[in-house]
């Protein structure tokens, strides 16, 4: 029975080290990406500033406080958006009372996303789909109050 | 004095089963999100976060090491109602007068070999970056729903029929879904478990020709020997049952005070991480 413990602790240090190997790539491929994305930032930044006129343009939500509800996993999901500039500046959620900690920790990451693309059209988070969709579904509704 | 302490035993369990299934429900659910986490994150060659799926299953997965699978004997909500799920079943097959057909002993050791080709599955299907299609249709997400008393939206027809089929073989098998089926059972059963905590026993006070504990055991082991330990999952049932106190954890701890000790630090751990 001492060999099958051997066996065991020394599949589970390989599926470990199989991970952190891989770990250290990714991050690798995260930094260049990030890298990149500083850099198309800088153009995009640049290019705004030549064009002074489509700053307007990019105006694409009226200011102010936008809240709205939607279905998560266990309940109403409701956000509140902030507006500034005609930009997403905040997403909060004001209330998910029935949704599991966990579930909610990981779909919060898809404020980020929105802020980001500023826009309610981004991915849900895979193993957090309900809560995520209504966190998504909950700020699509607050920024279409935004635009009218 | 036997039937005295069995019930102890029984009454231990459940108020620890209990405790778990109210504060916290969805460790077993979010543990395994987290290796789905892992393999869906290698598909798209994106890095690991400490997300709480991981926090979760790196606090499962050691606790398991250490402490065997006391997690699926004690504390693991699906496991809990299959528990209610197979006792009601035991109830009403009393009522009847009539005995469910069984899973035959030599058939469920094949049978558990089936969690481990789930587990494969589930985790090539992320790596390949397809199982969201099928999430939507695992059981677990009924149950989970279920639990929290959301009946609105998002039930699939292959989800219900899947729940309704485990449910079936949860009242004709005890630990149906966990010794057979569940993928996250299936990762514990591969980790290496520091021996101590596994049930031993004293052959020389053994009754001749005693075999309750091997009939009380729900996952199809023999509890004495350490032959496919990998399936226990440390609930209790081999020492309760046992009428010469031949089956034991520990020598020097009662095995309900270990149990308790045992459920007061996975609760401070998950309480403490999450």
């Amino acid at each position: 029975m001492f060999k099958n413990f051997i066996i065991k602790s020394a599949s589970l240090i390989v599926i470990i080290a199989g991970i952190v190997y891989y770990q250290r790539n990714a991050l690798a491929w995260k930094a260049s990406e990030e890298a990149n994305k500083a850099e198309i930032a800088e153009v995009e930044e640049y290019n705004k500033n030549m064009a002074g006129k489509e700053k307007a343009a990019l105006q694409l939500y009226n200011d102010g406080v936008y809240s709205a509800s939607a279905d998560g996993f266990g309940g109403i999901i409701k956000t509140e958006v902030i507006i500034n500039n005609g930009n997403i500046e905040e997403v909060n959620i004001v209330e998910a009372e029935n949704e599991d900690k966990a579930y909610l920790k990981m779909a919060i990451a898809v404020i980020n996303d929105i802020i980001e693309k500023q826009s309610a059209d981004v991915d849900t988070i895979s193993g957090a789909t309900y809560s995520s969709t209504g966190i998504l579904n909950s700020v699509e509704k607050a920024l279409s109050k935004a635009k009218g | 004095m036997g039937k005295k302490k069995r019930d102890i035993d029984g009454i231990v369990r459940v108020v620890i089963q209990l405790f778990f299934f109210i504060m916290l429900p969805e460790l077993f659910q979010a543990a395994f999100s987290g290796v789905k986490y892992i393999a869906s994150q290698m598909h798209g060659s994106k890095s690991i976060e400490m997300v709480p799926f991981i926090m979760y299953l790196i606090i499962l997965t050691g606790f398991t090491i250490v402490s065997g699978r006391f997690f699926c004997g004690f504390a693991c909500a699906f496991g809990s109602f299959g528990d209610v799920v197979y006792t009601m079943s035991k109830f009403i097959q009393k009522k009847l007068n009539k005995r469910f057909p069984v899973i035959p002993g030599k058939v469920c050791i094949y049978l558990q070999k089936l969690k481990y080709i789930i587990l494969a599955g589930i985790i090539l299907l992320c790596f390949n970056g397809m199982y969201g299609f099928f999430s939507l249709n695992s059981p677990w997400a009924v149950f989970s729903k279920l639990r929290a008393f959301e009946f609105k939206n998002a039930f699939t027809v292959t989800g219900i029929i899947l729940f309704i089929l485990i449910i079936t073989g949860m009242c004709i098998q005890e630990r149906f879904f966990c010794q057979f089926l569940c993928p996250m059972g299936a990762v514990f059963a591969l980790l290496p478990v520091i021996t101590l905590q596994y049930p031993k026993k004293r052959e020389d006070i053994c009754l001749k020709g005693c075999k309750l504990c091997v009939k009380n055991c729900p996952v199809s082991i023999n509890p004495g020997s350490r032959e496919r330990i990998g399936e226990c999952i440390g609930c209790n049932k081999c020492v309760s049952g046992c009428p010469v106190s031949s089956m034991h954890i520990l020598k020097s701890i009662n095995h309900n005070i270990f149990s308790i000790i045992k459920a007061v630090l996975l609760f401070i751990l998950v309480y403490i991480f999450i």
